[in-house]
């Protein structure tokens, strides 16, 4: 009978449930097929330092113990199995110890749940009886006891291979995009050159034959469309150019409202012309970053610009900055009715657009500078309505030097994309 | 009195482009198709502008230019490239002026004239 019960134990602490699943499923078996009233399983929280009630087999149970409280507290002190048996039912107190989960009952088994040094929690037993459990039946809990810390142990080392698997692959996946992103740039800087020379011969000529042509010519469009696509040509070679160039930074103290009040003022009249509503709420309080204020300037730039693309027919363009400690944060709003959800973990891919006419790399060279200047660069997409990119930079201190760990513990994100 | 500009570019397609645009803007344009080539036209005749591509077959653009400044110190030479980053170059600094190439001419022809009427 009671190697029934071990075999069953042994069998659920095996199988393929969540450990909370498990956990609860042993005591229920526990508290059914023993001659207790109560069986809980506390996991101990490393963190928060507490016992926490993770399984009830029977009744209810205290939420949590702290580390030195009650009976668990007890046993974490001395590492040992512990009962407590006591006359009046309704008091809390056993074998010297107060322990609220006592009332009601008569008796207690409190096991650990451990491994060597490392904790994993108790197993709290409760009977009503007076009597406790033969020897025989205790030794058998030890061994229980045991097989349930060996399994919780598993499970958190599966987690943690998992999680450093996960980390890996997750690594490996923007290795390759690097090394992508790199063999890009090199076998496109060299073949802008050899591009663009033929392109000034195509251009150029076709502007002269334009010259030539009679107004009203039904050969006229045919040579506008020679030029037309050569400006485009000629547009995504600079785009790809600008990608590839391994500039230095040239670093300054920058103003992050000045760059962004310059990079709006670039686009007042695109945005009168497309009837677009600007609604600006800088910050009062200044927001200084180092920077290479050139190149913030196209990061915020291809922002603008993209925003008042996804508005060909009005809208309204909000620009939002504000400093949130030692970060300065410029929201850009705008009305365009955002991106299909599936599509939106591209955007700062290269090459990747939604656009006619776009290259696919505004938002691929803005999300390299934003992060060689420390930052990083968000998106919420707000299908049917527009998107919000918000930027975050690092401001530095009146010396103008770096604050520390910028990098870390930031993470560029897209809302709904990335796994919460 | 005609200003003489030399096209010095290995491509023959841009040499015949920019003689034709700059000859329809008063120009008199002479043609190069390699460093080597140009050095002697500079020695042959007077040239009061010259427009110098930086990457050719033989000597590039930048060893030319550095040669022309030599000997011809006062000629203003505007050096034209695929690659905007030249301009960090060292080598390009002593050039006039620095277009990056296009099919659009206006921006070479409005530094042409610039040039030419601060030497005038």
């Amino acid at each position: 009978m009671g190697y029934d019960i071990l075999s069953r134990v042994i069998e659920l602490t095996d199988s393929d449930f969540a450990l909370d699943v498990k956990l609860r499923k042993v005591a229920g078996l526990l508290a059914r097929q023993l001659p207790v009233d109560g069986c809980e399983v506390y996991l101990w929280d490393r963190k928060d330092r507490r016992f926490r009630a993770t399984a009830h087999g029977r009744g209810g149970a205290v939420e949590a113990y702290g580390e030195k409280q009650g009976l668990p507290g007890r046993v974490k002190k001395t590492g040992r199995a512990i009962e407590v048996s006591k006359k009046d039912p309704e008091s809390c107190r056993g074998g010297g110890v107060e322990d609220m989960g006592l009332r009601g009952f008569r008796g207690a088994m409190v096991y650990p749940l451990r491994d060597g040094k490392e904790w994993y929690g108790v197993l709290y037993l409760k009977t009503e009886r007076k009597s406790l459990l033969p020897g025989r039946r205790k030794k058998m809990i030890g061994v229980i006891s045991k097989q349930i810390a060996s399994s919780i142990k598993s499970e958190r080392n599966y987690v943690r291979l998992r999680n450093a698997y996960n980390k890996l692959k997750d690594l490996q996946v923007r290795l390759v995009n690097a090394e992508k992103l790199m063999a890009l740039g090199e076998l496109s800087a060299s073949l802008a050159h050899e591009i663009r020379n033929p392109l000034v011969s195509i251009g150029g000529f076709a502007a002269r034959l334009r010259k030539k042509i009679e107004p009203g010519s039904p050969h006229l469009p045919y040579v506008e469309h020679i030029s037309k696509q050569v400006t485009r040509l000629e547009e995504i070679i600079n785009d790809i150019l600008n990608f590839a160039e391994h500039r230095e930074m040239k670093l300054n103290v920058a103003e992050v409202n000045a760059v962004v009040e310059d990079a709006l003022w670039l686009f007042e009249e695109a945005c009168h012309n497309q009837k677009i509503k600007v609604v600006k709420a800088l910050s009062k309080e200044p927001m200084p970053v180092v920077a290479d204020a050139h190149q913030l300037k196209i990061a915020f730039d291809n922002l603008i610009a993209n925003a008042i693309q996804s508005m060909e027919h009005g809208g309204k363009l909000t620009v939002r900055t504000r400093r949130e400690n030692d970060l300065g944060v410029v929201d850009i709003t705008d009305s365009g009715g955002g991106i299909e959800p599936g599509i939106i973990g591209n955007i700062f891919n290269p090459f990747f657009t939604t656009k006619k006419t776009g290259t696919g790399l505004g938002l691929t060279i803005t999300h390299k500078i934003i992060t060689r200047h420390r930052g990083v660069i968000d998106v919420a997409n707000d299908y049917g309505r527009g998107i919000t990119f918000t930027v975050k930079l690092p401001c530095t201190d009146a010396r103008g030097t770096l604050p520390p760990g910028g990098e870390r513990g930031m993470k560029s994100s897209i809302a709904g994309v990335l796994a919460p | 009195m005609k200003k003489r500009v030399l096209v010095v570019d290995d491509e023959e397609g841009i040499r015949l482009l920019y003689k034709e645009e700059l000859e329809e803007e008063g120009c008199s344009v002479e043609l190069a198709a390699s460093g080597e080539e140009a050095l002697k036209r500079l020695e042959a005749s007077s040239i009061d502008l010259v427009l110098l591509d930086i990457k050719m077959p033989g000597m590039d653009g930048v060893e030319v230019l550095r040669k022309i400044k030599e000997k011809w110190k006062d000629l203003p030479v505007i050096l034209c490239t695929a690659y905007p980053h030249y301009k960090q170059d060292f080598g390009t600094w002593a050039s006039d002026a620095y277009v990056v190439k296009s099919s659009d001419l206006r921006e070479l022809k409005e530094k042409i004239k610039d040039i030419l009427q601060r030497k005038a």
